[in-house]
């Protein structure tokens, strides 16, 4: 049985990326092999924008395509997590399986043999990327919770102020500099765990 | 012009939104569906008449039972039965 | 775009588009544009006091967040529009969805370009005094984008006179000429 959300954080329980007291991988594969359905469903929910964003964005399937890719990802989790070697590497492990699943459709798409094919070039860059995101997101997992919160609120789910202030009980008027605050701590949080964040040579898009 | 740590954060944030609950709600079923899967394969190896039903129309014979087919399971389902 | 470029021949293709006797792209559009505009200022304001303002990389990050979902919102109106004309020559069976998207899209416009409006409120009390004139600027772009947003959402065929979105619109449109208010004070 999850514990009860306190007051103002998200109901989104699809979502397990605010967990203060983060479960292992490792625990969370072992529960899985046992047969947990809970242990499945946090899997699922932590991994599951990672997944999405490896389809959607390295590899660039469309809607329908991203949704079969999505599922047939977590139907090879399902049935090869007994043969994970390190439980510890869940992660490139299904980062991996997914680049599999991925180049599979590409491969048989409108043809009735299967073809060799080249990985679209943006891939490996959009990979590295997304796993430094993920780093992210678990630092994120650590904030205290409105901080947890207003930036996966704003940055992630695309909410405005007014509507991140409705669902938290907070002045909409206040939104801005609490997301300005709670930046600076998260990059404080990444700081700690690896180092000062580059603020020379990665480059503004624009 | 260069990116502080802030702005570097904030876009990295962005690229993992969220995935649609549906897809995430369906891929937490899986291990429901699967055992769901292996009863009706065990009901179709005891029953004859079952059994026909689903070779000649799948969907069908699983709505008529109160199955919500999931493309992928009814894939493998349709693999099941014909070995 | 450098000093002198202003009339450079991008953006007078741009202004040529909505001077055309067409209507796509009509205000809804110009309304995410102008918010985007304004969210830009915001992001020069934030940048030019990256030294001495320490929440300006917060706000530079949040104005690049929400000038993007400006620049999304403007062509997601020109399409939702068009696809409402198209559904009302054509007597199409989705047309109440069509309208009703035509609707959803300027109430997000407004909704967004609030949003711009607060943080150029912060950003003309806090930034580098020489950039204050233009944080006040963008305040005042963004209510007024957030206006005629509303408007919009007000004549769209959909809306009677009960819809709750009437209602959030009013609130966007609020909270944004509240905002550029805070920021004019700011900027005296």
């Amino acid at each position: 049985m999850r514990p009860r959300r306190p007051r103002g954080l998200s109901t989104q329980a699809a979502d397990s990326c605010f967990d203060q007291d983060v479960t292992q991988d490792s625990e969370l594969v072992a529960r899985c092999l046992k047969d947990d359905p809970a242990a499945w469903e946090e899997l699922v929910a932590r991994y599951s924008r990672y997944v999405y964003a490896i389809v959607v964005q390295a590899y660039r399937f469309s809607d329908h395509d991203a949704e079969d890719a999505f599922q047939d990802v977590f139907l090879r989790v399902y049935d090869r997590l007994g043969s994970l070697r390190d439980p510890e590497a869940f992660r490139p492990w299904i980062a991996q399986l997914t680049r599999r699943v991925c180049l599979d459709r590409l491969s048989h798409a409108g043809r009735e043999e299967p073809a060799e094919v080249v990985e679209p070039p943006q891939v490996e860059a959009a990979l590295d990327e997304l796993d430094e995101a993920f780093d992210i997101h678990e630092a994120l997992a650590t904030l205290p919770g409105n901080c947890r919160e207003i930036l996966d609120r704003f940055f992630t789910r695309d909410e405005s102020y007014r509507t991140i202030g409705d669902a938290l009980e907070l002045p909409a008027g206040t939104i801005a500099s609490r997301i300005s605050r709670c930046l600076v701590k998260l990059r404080d949080e990444l700081e700690g765990r690896s180092g000062p964040i580059l603020e020379s040579g990665g480059q503004r898009e624009r | 012009m260069t990116e502080s740590g802030e702005e570097r954060v904030a876009r990295l944030l962005r690229r993992l939104p969220p995935a649609p609950e549906a897809w995430v709600a369906a891929a937490a079923e899986l291990p429901r569906a699967r055992k769901q899967l292996d009863d009706i394969v065990a009901r179709a190896e005891a029953d004859v008449a079952f059994r026909a039903a689903l070779i000649a129309d799948l969907e069908t014979a699983l709505e008529a039972e109160g199955y919500e087919p999931q493309p992928l399971l009814v894939e493998e389902l349709r693999r099941r039965l014909a070995h | 775009m450098q000093t002198g470029d202003a009339t450079s021949p991008a953006l007078a293709e741009i202004l040529d588009g909505f001077a055309r006797d067409l209507p796509a792209p009509g205000g809804g559009t110009a309304a995410g544009i102008v918010a985007a505009l304004a969210a830009a200022l915001v992001t020069k304001a934030a940048h030019a006091s990256s030294e001495s303002w320490t929440e300006a990389a917060g706000v530079l990050a949040q104005a690049s967040l929400l000038r993007d979902r400006c620049v999304r919102l403007a062509d997601a109106d020109a399409r939702a529009f068009a696809a409402a004309l198209s559904a009302l020559d054509g007597k199409d069976e989705a047309l109440v969805d069509r309208l009703d998207q035509a609707a959803e899209v300027p109430l997000q416009i407004a909704d967004a370009a609030a949003d711009v409006a607060a943080l150029a409120a912060v950003a003309a009390e806090c930034c580098e005094g020489a950039f204050r004139a233009d944080a006040a600027t963008a305040a005042v772009f963004a209510e007024a984008a957030a206006r005629a947003a509303a408007r919009l959402v007000e004549v769209n065929l959909t809306v009677t006179g009960g819809d709750p979105r009437l209602h959030r619109a009013q609130r966007f449109v609020a909270d944004a000429a509240a905002s550029a208010a805070r920021a004019l004070d700011a900027g005296r």
